[in-house]
């Protein structure tokens, strides 16, 4: 055990006399609590600004109730239809809405006549897209429920004569005390996950990928450095048995730096699961890219392949590996990488054992190269 | 000096058919990442990002009716596809990621509706972060809902007081009262006019995501350049300097066969692109200093970097955070206006615009004067790095 933690402390100390490694160090904490403190202001996929034209109280209203407390919109309340336009033609916002002059009367108006031309708001856009119609929505889900009341009166004043002596405010009560509660939704997550500790917000949602292949990334610079040491023969002393468990002793110091300081990073941000997982996670996920590249630096041979594959491999973990998307019919593709399992594992616990079947498999096929190479 | 431009030539054709591999690679890599993040932003109707399976509905006439008019008519036709399955290929599929996630009808649900009952909707999808249903699941949830439960509540409102006063024939009142409803939703989309301003001098999302990882791609073609750039052993600069050849010039001519060997590099991704695409005629001109400034800041954090692991290192964690921030991934306006702000000075950012510039055909001379401008400070921060790392090979 002495022996372990004396070769720890020099690989270790060796690692800190790259400044490099020390910037990098200090850069992740840098990075995810950035992210961190950037989710916490006001930010929205859509930004949309609001205006009326004339003063109207119903519009007014209308806007007071847009609520932006939410990750998808953003809105930004105008003064006067013109500046709205402008915001959206300076590409300030995407979108503006424009409540129209005379609100209630045009409100009426398409009671009265729902498929004729009664706009209540002109929407500005500059390009149309998903976000965009959904945002449309928004915008009519808000509208329908002013509708929703005065098609309920006009058709009890019209159609229940029976109720002719009850008062708008009587018929209106009836109205609003029908399903105060009712939730139309109960969210539920898919079996074998669990839900994570904290609301994720966009701008936050990839940190977590971004550090497992930035640990990735490390595992490879590592391997670079091993295959540096085998030109010099540092480690030529070690018996041919000795030098496997001297590579890996190289992988997981850096290895173990690097995601200890991510960690602590995620959990100073507050993003992290529950702690004991995350180092059941944290731990297994240093083995499976220890394996990986080792793995690699085997399958490549030179420093010079393997420094050309680094851009290559993190690009590729960057796409095929649900960081900032998922693409769900690339799974196979997706089991190869060891950044899947780290992202995933936070929240089905299944992948920490394809993690371990990963690992085992990668080191599985370092041991048969390396006895086919005579390495 | 010539004879020292010559034999970093000879090396840099070393490695030239190395780096056009790798970028061969990353274009590829960048183009699938390009194409998800278009699509998933697209309204294009064969292109619908969100999958999500309905439960339940199979056995329901009523709800086989209400989801074929989802389907046909309603404006979420645009922005989603409604598939029907059990509730076991609903989770295979949400666990293989063929749908973002799926929706249980309780059994009895419209029975227990026209009863005024509202059994709640089982909206099951996965805790990934990544995936734009994870985003949207909220908003999307609470629109829907705000369509149902408002119609019954103004349908079951009268029932309660057709109840309460002791009037006649309400189940007949709330079928022409539900019906009615039904009307208004399919129409709701006439309640706003749509005014498209068009582009103008603004991107489409295409091109602003096309330009972004355009950046990206250029700081990441720069990596398999890091061995060209970086010396271990600095003998050779050490002998020319001691002959008159000072370190200044060797800097300048190492820069100088760097940005001939990316230039090449984008001259032939340009002249590939060309048989796919019409590209812009003046799109190589206006490369030149972004290819430049991409030359500059590999070329400061190779010299400031010292060994070629950690340059290599070091310009990944930079080129990638800073592209991030300055919306190369992202839209820009995603992020809080105070990063925004930040963003519109980044190196990345102008790069960005400036690339934006040659498909809107609006070159703004502000921004090719602030690129120019951190390709000084750059190539000077990189020069003094570089001077140092000489004398001190020279003690």
């Amino acid at each position: 055990m002495r022996k372990l933690c004396l070769w720890f402390g020099l690989l270790t100390k060796r690692l800190y006399k790259k400044a490099t490694f020390v910037a990098i160090l200090v850069l992740i904490p840098v990075m995810v609590l950035g992210y961190s403190a950037a989710a916490q202001e006001d930010s929205g996929m859509l930004a949309v600004a609001l205006a009326q034209k004339g003063e109207d109280t119903l519009a007014q209203e209308m806007i007071d109730r847009l609520d932006d407390s939410g990750q998808v919109f953003r809105f930004v309340r105008c003064d006067s239809a013109q500046e709205a336009e402008d915001l959206v033609r300076g590409g300030k916002v995407d979108a503006a809405w424009i409540f129209l002059e005379d609100t209630q009367q045009r409100l009426e108006r398409f009671v009265k006549d729902p498929k004729g031309d009664n706009a209540l708001v002109t929407v500005l856009v500059r390009q149309e897209n998903v976000v965009q119609k959904l945002a449309l929505e928004k915008l009519g889900g808000l509208l329908y429920t002013y509708c929703c009341r005065l098609v309920y009166l006009d058709y009890v004043r019209a159609q229940v004569p029976g109720l002719a002596h009850l008062s708008d405010e009587t018929l209106l009560q009836y109205y609003e005390d029908t399903f105060q509660s009712a939730e139309l939704f109960a969210y539920d997550e898919l079996e074998g996950n669990m839900p994570l500790a904290q609301d994720t917000h966009y701008l936050t949602a990839p940190v977590r990928g971004l550090l497992a292949v930035a640990i990735f990334l490390c595992g490879m610079a590592s391997a670079l450095y091993y295959t540096e040491d085998r030109k010099r023969g540092t480690f030529g002393w070690l018996s041919a048995r000795g030098r496997p468990w001297a590579e890996f002793g190289c992988q997981m110091v850096s290895l173990v730096n690097v995601s200890v300081v991510a960690l602590v990073a995620r959990m100073l941000a507050g993003l992290t699961v529950d702690m004991g997982r995350e180092v059941l996670i944290t731990l297994l996920y240093c083995l499976c890219v220890a394996g990986t590249c080792m793995l690699l630096r085997r399958l490549c041979g030179s420093q010079r392949l393997l420094a050309t594959l680094l851009p290559v491999m993190v690009v590729a973990a960057l796409v095929l590996c649900p960081v900032f998307f998922d693409i769900g019919q690339m799974r196979t593709l997706q089991y190869l990488l060891p950044p899947t399992f780290y992202i995933t594992a936070a929240y089905d616990g299944a992948y920490l054992w394809k993690m371990v079947v990963h690992t085992a498999i990668t080191f599985g096929a370092y041991g048969l190269l390396g006895a086919m190479k005579k390495e | 000096m010539e004879k020292y431009v010559y034999l970093q030539g000879k090396r840099l054709l070393r490695y030239l058919a190395g780096a056009l591999c790798v970028v061969t690679l990353l274009v590829i890599g960048l183009w699938v990442a390009f194409s998800v993040l278009v699509q998933q932003a697209s309204n294009a109707e064969e292109n619908k990002p969100v999958a999500v399976a309905m439960v339940g509905t199979a056995d329901d006439a009523m709800l086989q009716m209400g989801l074929a008019a989802m389907k046909s008519f309603d404006a979420t036709r645009f922005s989603m596809k409604l598939v029907e399955m059990n509730e076991e290929e609903a989770r295979a599929a949400l666990a293989d990621g063929r749908v973002g996630a799926y929706v249980v009808f309780p059994e009895g649900f419209l029975e227990e509706a026209m009863m005024g009952n509202i059994l709640p909707l089982k909206f099951v999808s996965t805790t990934g972060a990544a995936g734009m249903v994870s985003v949207l699941k909220d908003e999307v949830g609470a629109v829907i809902s705000t369509l149902l439960l408002e119609s019954q509540k103004a349908v079951y409102g009268m029932h309660m007081a057709m109840l309460d006063e002791n009037v006649d024939g309400r189940g007949e009142k709330m079928t022409e009262l539900a019906i009615m409803y039904v009307e208004y939703v399919m129409v709701r989309d006439r309640v706003y006019q749509i005014s498209s301003l068009g582009i103008a001098d603004e991107l489409t999302l295409e091109d602003y995501l096309l330009c972004g990882l355009a950046v990206v791609l250029l700081h990441l073609a720069g990596l398999p350049f890091a061995p060209l750039m970086i010396r271990k052993d600095l003998s050779l600069c050490r002998m020319l300097a001691a002959r008159g050849k000072s370190a200044i010039g060797q800097a300048f001519c190492d820069l100088g066969i760097y940005l001939a060997g990316m230039l090449a590099l984008v001259a032939v991704l340009l002249v590939g692109a060309s048989f796919i695409a019409e590209l812009p005629k003046d799109l190589f001109w206006v490369c030149l200093p972004v290819v430049l400034l991409v030359c500059s800041f590999s070329f400061m954090l190779y010299a400031l970097s010292g060994d070629l692991i950690g340059g290599v290192l070091l310009q990944f964690f930079a080129a990638a955070g800073m592209c991030f921030i300055s919306g190369c991934m992202y839209p820009v306006h995603f992020f809080p206006v105070s990063v925004q702000k930040l963003a519109a000075w980044l190196p990345a950012a102008l790069a960005r615009s400036m690339l934006g510039g040659c498909i809107t055909g609006q070159q703004d001379g502000r921004v090719c004067g602030l690129l120019l401008a951190w390709c000084g400070l750059f190539v000077a921060v990189g020069i003094v790095a570089r001077v140092r790392a000489v004398k001190e090979a020279r003690v």
